[in-house]
């Protein structure tokens, strides 16, 4: 017995020793540290240059929060860092895995102390091709707009600002790379404006243009399948005969984004009345009764990576989708007039679904820049 | 330098030269003022107001529309000394004249407006524009384009061309209050591009700022005249796949483009 004991309190012994000697502790810091201090480190901000393969649109970034190798490395930490919620439990990470193209596998999200969120987690992809405001509902103008709100939420971080400020002041690491993405002398001068730029830069870099449709499509590498080129044909009908029913996907998820950053009633919901929805989407943002029940235009690329769908997750499955795009949804005055109902046989869904496999991106999903630095 | 007199000949040289040169690049004084373009759309001679209103068309038929729009490219001003419509001043290379958010009528009233500012000043004896994506745009995908710019948008990947114009909205078939039949009409190709000019006499003043406005009716956009228009209760969706179809529509939009 004697013997078990002392092999267990070894075992444990090690284990603590291998926990405490961890690299790269997210939430070490220094209590007594003084914010006045000056940063030893050196500013010298180096552009960083995004990957973007020329098919693909000219991105948007402002001119206030230009893209540096040292922004983007900052960015990375503090998203992959709970530092950024009341308990450290929530990281942006938590909401956005990378292996799932940044999306959580969830219907809705869970928040701090496992509180259930009203919608799902967007995939951040191609967020740097976006000029349309950010969430569902766009309520967010810019990234950086964006970036700060999750932290004060009470269902997502739970935390302040002041904080949120205070901790990364104080931390051991964090005010040397600030002074070296945005040059700053004191810890002090650590804000959430910087906080959320670095974060911003950060998701500009999440570029996915690499999938097998980029590849076929637009470098002729290899050809589709039978199933995936009728699919695409399915997919982009204006080359179809006019009486041809079609799902009239491309309407709103053209390509090469595959979204227009649109914001659309897509016939979920049957409503009587505009003010019936349960969650007014755009229309809680902007006040017009016309845009109630209407949500973001998400991009399909690594759509088959970021189940379930919809704004509410409803749906499990793509074959799900596809059966309520058929169903022509429920004539809502507002409903977007493309939602028409088509008849769609069983190859038909097999064919779409095959077309929409061709946006995975597996080489964004395992980009090593775009996983967590502190594994 | 050893004689000093042609030291200071040649520095009277310079000043002279360099006096001289600053005389000649010193920019004549631009005389430039702003144009105002507003583009409203009507439907028989109501205003437009997406969602809500309902419009009478033919054979029975009531409409409501969702979205209007289209691109225009090229927009010009012809020179009163140009030979040709071709000489003149371009304000716009392109843009999307979309009336989605027109939901009231003061939006409608104040219209879709175009600022364009240092537009040389001077007599012009009109005004031309093109009705959709002229060809030198519609060889470009969005991928040429910024985030944000109008042809970053309305692109059909496999038609490799631009949708040149949209109508979507809901038909009341038969009079009995039910919008249920949903419409779509986009139209795009090259073939579909079509030229309009007017000529009158517009003065652009120094300091001052030229108000044209354009009007298009839906109505004539849909019908020529009451035997000859989109009939919804045989047709509710074309993408130009019909470039009968297609080419009705493109030719009616150009033509229910007036200038005040």
């Amino acid at each position: 017995m004697n013997q078990k004991i002392k092999k267990i309190f070894a075992i444990l012994s090690i284990l603590l020793f291998v926990i405490a000697c961890g690299k790269d502790n997210p939430v070490n810091g220094c209590e007594n540290c003084g914010v006045d201090d000056s940063i030893q480190a050196d500013y010298n901000p180096q552009p960083y240059e995004l990957n973007i393969p020329d098919w693909m649109p000219d991105p948007s970034i402002p001119e206030d929060n230009p893209i540096t190798k040292a922004g983007v490395e900052l960015g990375r930490h503090l998203f992959f860092d709970p530092i950024l919620s009341a308990d450290s439990s929530m990281s942006c990470a938590s909401c956005h895995n990378p292996q799932l193209s940044f999306t959580d596998g969830q219907a809705v999200s869970t928040g701090i102390v496992g509180l259930a969120g009203t919608r799902s987690s967007m995939s951040l992809v191609n967020l740097a091709f976006n000029t349309n405001g950010f969430f569902w509902d766009g309520r967010a103008a810019t990234l950086e707009e964006q970036a700060l709100i999750p932290v004060e939420d009470h269902i997502e971080m739970d935390e302040s600002w002041p904080n949120v400020e205070k901790k990364l002041q104080r931390h051991t690491n964090y005010p040397a790379m600030f002074r070296e993405a945005f040059g700053i002398s004191k810890k002090s001068e650590i804000t959430k404006e910087l906080t959320v730029k670095a974060i911003a830069q950060f998701e500009r870099t999440l570029i996915s243009a690499d999938s097998r449709y980029d590849r076929v499509i637009w470098l002729n590498d290899g050809w589709p399948t039978d199933s995936e080129r009728r699919g695409q044909q399915l997919f982009f009908f204006e080359e179809l005969p006019q009486n041809q029913q079609h799902p009239g996907c491309s309407h709103c998820h053209f390509a090469p984004t595959f979204t227009d950053n649109n914001f659309k009633n897509n016939g979920l919901d049957d409503v009587d009345d505009l003010n019936d929805f349960s969650d007014l989407g755009r229309g809680g943002v902007i006040n017009n009764i016309y845009d109630n029940g209407k949500f973001r235009v998400p991009s399909l690329r690594n759509i088959s990576l970021t189940a379930p769908y919809m704004h509410d997750g409803r749906f499990e499955t793509l074959e799900e989708v596809l059966d309520h795009y058929s169903s022509g949804g429920h004539g809502v005055i507002n409903e977007d007039p493309n939602i028409q109902p088509f008849t769609l046989s069983e190859q038909d869904k097999k064919d779409l679904i095959s077309f929409l496999e061709m946006l995975t991106d597996t080489s964004f999903v395992n980009n090593p820049d775009f996983q967590s630095p502190f594994k | 330098m050893k004689n000093p007199v042609y030291g200071v000949v040649l520095l009277m040289a310079i000043f002279f030269l360099s006096t001289c040169n600053n005389d000649n690049e010193k920019p004549a004084e631009a005389l430039e003022g702003d144009v105002s373009i507003t583009f409203k759309a009507g439907f028989k001679g109501q205003p437009l107001l997406m969602y809500d209103d309902t419009y009478d068309y033919e054979a029975g038929m009531s409409l409501r529309f969702q979205l209007f729009q289209f691109y225009i490219s090229h927009l010009s001003l012809i020179s009163e000394m140009a030979d040709t419509v071709n000489g003149g001043e371009e304000l716009v290379d392109i843009a999307l004249v979309s009336f989605k958010d027109i939901t009231s009528q003061q939006l409608a009233e104040e219209g879709i407006v175009i600022e364009i500012k240092d537009v040389p000043a001077g007599l012009y004896k009109g005004i031309k524009l093109g009705v959709g994506v002229s060809d030198d745009f519609n060889m470009t995908q969005p991928g040429d384009y910024a985030a944000g710019h109008p042809l970053s948008d309305n692109y059909w990947t496999a038609a490799t061309g631009y949708i040149f114009s949209k109508i979507e909205g809901n038909a009341d078939l038969n009079g009995d209050g039910d919008y249920s039949e949903k419409l779509t009409f986009h139209t795009g190709a090259s073939q579909l591009y079509n030229e309009k000019i007017f000529i009158q006499d517009m003065q652009v003043s120094q300091g001052s700022s030229l108000n044209l406005e354009f009007n298009v009716d839906l109505y004539r956009v849909l019908a020529q005249n009451s035997s000859e228009f989109l009939d919804f209760r045989q047709l509710t969706q074309d993408h130009t796949n019909d470039m009968n179809v297609a080419g009705f529509i493109a030719s009616n939009l150009a033509n229910a483009l007036s200038l005040e």
